[in-house]
């Protein structure tokens, strides 16, 4: 097993008319071959920012990446996905890392064709001609499981249901067999009994190909069915990173039991349920102390005056948090 | 590199082969405009008017009973002949010079059209590339460029084209090239609103996260979606630019004298409009004539090349 993405030490600001933006303060992560990772958070946690910057997909002029490497291996090559030339980095969009994006009806261009969205990432990064390219994409989307793919190649995006253009967006995501695909809540906007066939092709597509998949989500139902690892973002910084069956079953972090805790179990009669009291804090002041402490029922005098580092409390699971484990009591009354 | 062979699926599919697909498609589509166009009867009579002013165009020399240029003093100041002193030799009367007024009005066919189009045709071109930098690029040059239109698009339109054609004299060439030119403009304003728009809506960075060159974007993707937009705002332009090809006629700043065009005719009938208002009169019908079958085109095919409006392609 061996590495294929390493991102070490990223902080990504956003320079506005309103002021600066610390989006990300400070994230370190890898991800290995096959593997799938988890990325869990509230709106505006950073996940999404975080995964467009390895593409330098974020718009330059108010984004500006301050720190950090992210190495992305292959072929037995290394290249920091930061500072790759534009000519270098459209080499691996596509080809080496795919995306694939929350809404498929506004990422898709609605006056082309879906087969030819798809044989256009195809054209693009292999050597084969058109037809060859047109062939490939219809067996693409046969193998999303969109029946009558011949025909279905000249649709165009409005003529698909939602669930369709998910699958058609995933297409175009593997479409050149990638080491890599970052899933960008595929399944937010559809519903469930769509959301489990999308994740199962997606569990079999990884297989097959032998992907690692980066899954973006806020559901904790989808993370327990597809991930092997779990990263917990708040505010812009990771604060949880553990196996999965760890995650659920010994959440360190408060937020990730709050978050936990928060879940409706079946069968279970409660007249309220939990969440966290407080809101995420508003991104334009640096983060100078934990930035969950506001929230926190376990908060120390020290979560005030300093930033937590990144520790290990367990094998490969690792919390951005001060204060004692074992003896995790709540500080002020429950 | 590309496994060629199809191991994908066990799947069905339907046996027809691409190439087939699309030549059905063909003949296909024009069956598909004719059922479009007859849906929607304005946009069929549209149709058919500009036709019919294309046709007198192009067979102007075949249709018309006379030489537009030629004078004949004695049979000046005829009136149409349906009139008390008409005659059936000239079917709509005949101006001071004794020239045919049928045959000059369709003589002019062939300027509002040249105008139009090749003034279109200036403005759309030229101001959709301006409009795509602008939107695409963005920042400064944005900026700076927008400032410019703007300046340009709160300057009073007739008083600024009838100012440059003063200074340019009267010539074809020139009418195309003024209105070519006051017209990018616009075109500037609509093409980079929608690339604005588009780059809002997200394909375009969908597109580059699979590695898409800027080039590629912008011709495959930015390009196509704008077609449908800049197709209707020309339509509706070169309405206009008939129109105030006849302003500038009329003013005396358009085409020289003697080429028969609306314009001048009425320039030409404005003096006579109470002794003998046929010759003002006709060459007006055929303005109005045009605009409206043009714009009826234009807001069908507005209709039309919406691809959000939800229709079975097939």
């Amino acid at each position: 097993m061996s590495k294929i993405l390493t991102v070490h030490n990223l902080v990504i600001k956003f320079y506005t008319f309103d002021g600066i933006i610390h989006a990300i303060n400070g994230i370190s992560f890898d991800l290995e071959e096959g593997e799938t990772l988890a990325i869990v958070g509230e709106s505006g946690s950073g996940k999404t920012v975080t995964m467009k910057s390895l593409l330098q997909l974020l718009p330059s002029p108010p984004a500006k990446i301050e720190q950090g490497e992210a190495y992305f291996y292959f072929n037995g090559q290394r290249i920091n996905l930061f500072t790759a030339t534009e000519s270098e980095i459209n080499h691996i969009r596509g080809a080496k890392i795919g995306f694939i994006f929350q809404d498929a009806l506004s990422a898709l261009n609605p006056v082309i064709p879906i087969g030819k969205q798809i044989a256009e990432s195809i054209e693009t990064h292999l050597e084969v001609n058109k037809k060859e390219a047109q062939e490939r994409a219809i067996e693409l989307l046969e193998s999303v499981g969109i029946t009558g793919a011949r025909q279905r190649y000249y649709a165009y995006p409005h003529q698909f249901s939602g669930g369709m253009r998910q699958r058609a967006m995933i297409a175009i995501a593997i479409a050149c067999n990638p080491r890599l695909v970052i899933a960008d809540e595929p399944t937010t906007a559809l519903d469930v009994t769509i959301q489990a066939q999308i994740l199962e092709l997606v569990k079999k597509i990884q297989e097959k190909n032998k992907m690692s998949v980066i899954w973006i989500t806020h559901d904790l139902g989808i993370v327990a069915r597809l991930a092997d690892r779990v990263l917990v973002m708040y505010a812009g910084v990771p604060v949880e990173l553990a196996p999965v069956y760890d995650i659920y079953e010994h959440p360190v972090h408060p937020y990730t039991r709050g978050l936990l805790a928060a879940l409706p179990k079946l069968g279970e009669k409660k007249k309220k349920l939990l969440s966290i009291e407080g809101t995420p804090p508003d991104l334009f002041t640096e983060p100078r102390h934990c930035a969950f402490a506001p929230r926190c029922r376990y908060w120390t005098e020290r979560c005030w005056k300093e930033n937590p580092p990144f520790i290990a409390v367990g094998k490969n699971h690792y919390v951005r948090c001060f204060g004692d484990i074992e003896s995790r009591r709540p500080r002020k009354g429950a | 590199m590309l496994d060629k062979k199809k191991n994908i699926s066990n799947f069905q599919s339907s046996g027809l082969l691409i190439d087939e697909e699309k030549k059905k498609g063909i003949v296909y589509f024009i069956g598909y405009i004719a059922r479009l166009l007859w849906k929607d009867k304005t946009g069929l009579l549209g149709l058919i008017i500009f036709l019919s002013v294309i046709f007198a165009a192009v067979a102007a020399p075949v249709i018309s009973p006379y030489d537009p240029l030629e004078q004949n003093l004695k049979e000046s100041k005829i009136p149409p002949a349906w009139s008390k002193n008409g005659s059936i030799r000239h079917l709509l009367g005949t101006d001071d010079l004794g020239r045919d007024i049928l045959s000059r009005v369709i003589y002019g066919t062939r300027v509002s059209l040249t105008v139009g189009f090749f003034g279109v045709l200036i403005a759309s071109s030229l101001g959709m590339i301006i409009g795509l930098t602008s939107g695409y690029i963005g920042g400064r040059l944005d900026n700076a460029i927008m400032s410019i239109v703007n300046l340009i698009l709160a300057l009073p339109y007739l008083v600024f084209v009838v100012f440059i054609a003063a200074i340019l004299g009267r010539s074809l060439i020139n009418v195309i090239l003024i209105f070519g030119f006051t017209d990018i403009p616009i075109f500037v304003r609509v093409t980079r609103g929608e690339v604005l728009r588009m780059r809002e809506e997200g394909f375009i960075e969908a597109a580059r996260s699979v590695g898409a060159t800027t080039s590629r974007i912008l011709f495959k993707h930015v390009i196509p979606n704008l077609i449908g937009p800049i197709v209707t705002l020309a339509t509706f332009e070169m309405s206009a630019m008939i129109f105030y090809e006849a302003g500038l006629g009329f003013l005396g700043l358009s085409v020289p004298p003697s080429v028969p065009s609306w314009g001048n005719m009425l320039s030409l009938g404005r003096q006579y409009l109470m002794i003998y208002p046929w010759i003002a009169t006709y060459p007006g019908l055929a303005i109005v004539y045009t605009g409206l079958g043009i714009n009826l085109l234009g807001d069908w095919l507005r209709d039309v090349l919406d691809p959000r409006l939800r229709r079975a392609k097939r």
